[in-house]
């Protein structure tokens, strides 16, 4: 079975003043119907850019993005309209994604209006209602504003206009990060039983740990644009072999009193994106490196099926 | 203590009363909340109904003025305000109050179509120039250009360039009022155009004009609705000083600066030819200025309440 979307080699560089920014260097993974692929990396990784990159936000500085096995890199105007359909995106922060001045069933309803999906009005509103009621939300907030919803409901607005156009992949980007904890485990549920329903694939980009756990069928894990682990959700928290996915995963907290629990805290800071060295972009904080990671960028290799590392000393 | 706690209750009970009828009127759309805000302001609602009058005013200037504006009496010449002249006359005999009632309807027909153009303009020009950068710099510089001029000055040079005459006193005002519009817009643009609502437009595949219709223009109109308010105080009085330095309506119309321009000579002995249009300036200027700031202080939301 082919991957449902393939990113080959994709890089995103932002020009600044003081040089060109990696964004996103060199990533390259593929995603099969109906999975989940959560993206972990401290804030400034480019696990944003890189949702971005996928579904056309943000244009990529190279590489190829396949769809369906047709490569979607470089549309036109007309055909990446039409792709659109297939990629849709839920974003972070419930409060900033949804216009202010548009009502709840307007909001939802936007897609299939700017895609004139429905010819007339009674099957429109029909289609607004079911999306209403599939995410959860009661009819009677059809023509509310969104400052009078909660964060949850706002997200649940999100997550309907998302699934509008019927997408098979659907970027989202911290989806819960501003939520309650307790409203987290209700959306992050809702998006798991659409999933199941509709077939969805997620990348599900995320700092939290043990949400991303909960959700991934395979986990990759960023640092400074590049991957440096890839692995099944299982397998990267059990046997991961990378000293940064090691130090990144001795951050959750234990639920044991007496456990004493190795955390390594990294030392230095991010170093930055900009106009980075010819090395390892984790080698200045990495406590197994030597000459070599400052020399030499180590590529993403298949250490086990389905394992990929990029590490010249992998623990 | 018995008494005092059962007036409590009372006091509580009445006040949950209110608070539920409260609830109950509150407004919920965005326009219905801003104009509960807006009421609470005196100052500003008082400001709408005065401008409200004047424009009702000026509308049955006809039927409510007690003379024609251009009715010369040689027997009633500079006399003070008396009964049969409430604002007094003119060296040419001529009803003040009357020319007063006529001279709003130049003063807020060029207040408010001058506005409306130079809006229109500039909110497109700021708009276009925000959302498409490459646009900008060339956009911004000649705005910075015309917005280098101080603006009086600006529209005298256009008036006397073009000559007087109602029309051109009005392009001069709209030509030097733009830069005000087009910067508000273009930096409200600026801000929204990154927000993350305007992205999840983009990825759903809207088009640039859905966006800026749909999405950008709706959120940034409280400023620029804010802006031509206080701008049409601003293009009265614009108007004002170029008639009454002679470059825009001519004497025999019964325009307030010319009304001034005129009163001037005999501003020692008759100041009442010069007071009076200079109040109904000051108060028409006034109530606009009130009436934009109480729509900028309901427009806030950090000030809901």
């Amino acid at each position: 079975m082919s991957a449902l979307l393939e990113a080959r080699h994709l890089k995103k560089y932002f020009s600044t003043a003081k040089g060109t920014l990696h964004a996103v260097d060199d990533v390259t993974f593929s995603l099969d119907a109906g999975k989940t692929l959560g993206v972990v990396g401290e804030s400034g990784c480019g696990k944003s850019t890189l949702g971005r990159v996928l579904i056309h936000l943000l244009k990529p500085t190279g590489g190829q993005i396949f769809f369906e096995g047709e490569d979607i890199t470089n549309l036109k105007k007309a055909e990446l309209k039409k792709n659109r359909v297939n990629m849709q995106m839920i974003f972070q922060d419930p409060f900033s994604s949804i216009n202010p001045r548009m009502t709840i069933s307007s909001i939802i309803g936007e897609p299939l209006r700017v895609h004139k999906i429905y010819k007339s009005k009674e099957d429109y509103r029909h289609a607004v209602e079911e999306l209403m009621d599939t995410v959860g939300l009661a009819k009677r907030l059809e023509n509310v504003y969104p400052h009078e919803l909660d964060g949850g409901r706002r997200q649940r607005v999100g997550i309907a206009r998302a699934l509008a156009l019927n997408p098979k992949f659907i970027v989202c980007d911290e989806p819960v990060s501003a939520l309650d904890v307790s409203i987290q485990a209700q959306v992050l549920n809702l998006m798991q039983d659409l999933q199941e329903a509709r077939g969805l694939s997620y990348m599900f980009i995320t700092h939290d740990l043990s949400v991303v756990r909960h959700i991934s069928d395979e986990i990759c894990v960023m640092y400074l644009g590049t991957v440096v682990e890839k692995a099944e959700a299982k397998t990267l928290f059990t046997s991961h072999r990378h000293p940064y996915t090691h130090a990144l995963l001795s951050a959750i907290p234990q639920p044991k009193v007496k456990k004493d629990t190795q955390r390594i805290i990294l030392k230095g800071e991010l170093t930055s994106p900009i106009n980075p060295g010819p090395g390892c972009r984790f080698a200045p904080r990495c406590i197994h490196a030597t000459k070599e990671c400052f020399e030499r960028a180590p590529e993403l290799q298949e250490v086990e099926p389905n394992h990929f590392l990029a590490c010249h000393h992998p623990e | 203590m018995t008494a005092s706690s059962k007036t409590m209750d009372q006091k509580m009970a009445a006040a949950e009363a209110k608070r539920k009828k409260r609830m109950k009127k509150k407004p919920t759309t965005m326009a219905g909340e801003t104009w509960h805000r807006f009421k609470k302001n005196k100052l500003a609602y008082i400001g709408m109904w005065y401008l409200i009058a004047m424009v009702v005013i000026a509308i049955l200037a006809p039927v409510i003025a007690p003379y024609g504006m251009d009715d010369q009496n040689a027997d009633a010449i500079l006399l003070t305000p008396n009964a049969d002249h409430w604002f007094g006359t003119d060296n040419f005999g001529r009803d003040i109050l009357s020319r007063i009632l006529y001279g709003s309807r130049i003063s807020l027909m060029v207040g408010f179509a001058t506005v409306v153009f130079s809006m229109t303009i500039g909110v497109v020009l700021g708009a276009l120039a925000a959302y498409y950068q490459k646009l900008d710099n060339v956009m911004m510089r000649i705005v910075d250009i015309i917005g280098g001029i101080p603006q009086m000055l600006l529209a005298m040079a256009i008036a006397a360039s073009l000559g007087s005459g109602l029309r051109n006193m009005m392009i001069a005002v709209i030509i030097s009022t733009i830069p005000q519009y087009a910067r508000i817009t273009r930096s409200s643009v600026l801000t929204i155009k990154e927000s993350e609502y305007v992205e999840a437009a983009k990825s759903i595949g809207a088009s640039d004009g859905h966006i800026i219709f749909q999405h950008i223009l709706p959120n940034v109109m409280s400023p620029i609705i804010v802006q031509s308010t206080l701008g049409v105080a601003n293009a009265i009085m614009a108007s004002a000083t170029l008639s009454f330095m002679g470059l825009g309506i001519q004497p025999p119309s019964p325009e307030w600066g010319a009304m001034l321009a005129a009163g001037r000579v005999y501003l020692r002995d008759y100041p009442h030819m010069c007071i009076i249009p200079g109040v109904a300036l000051l108060l028409i200027s006034y109530a606009l200025n009130v009436l934009g700031d109480g729509f900028r202080d309901a427009f806030d939301p950090r000030l809901k309440n």
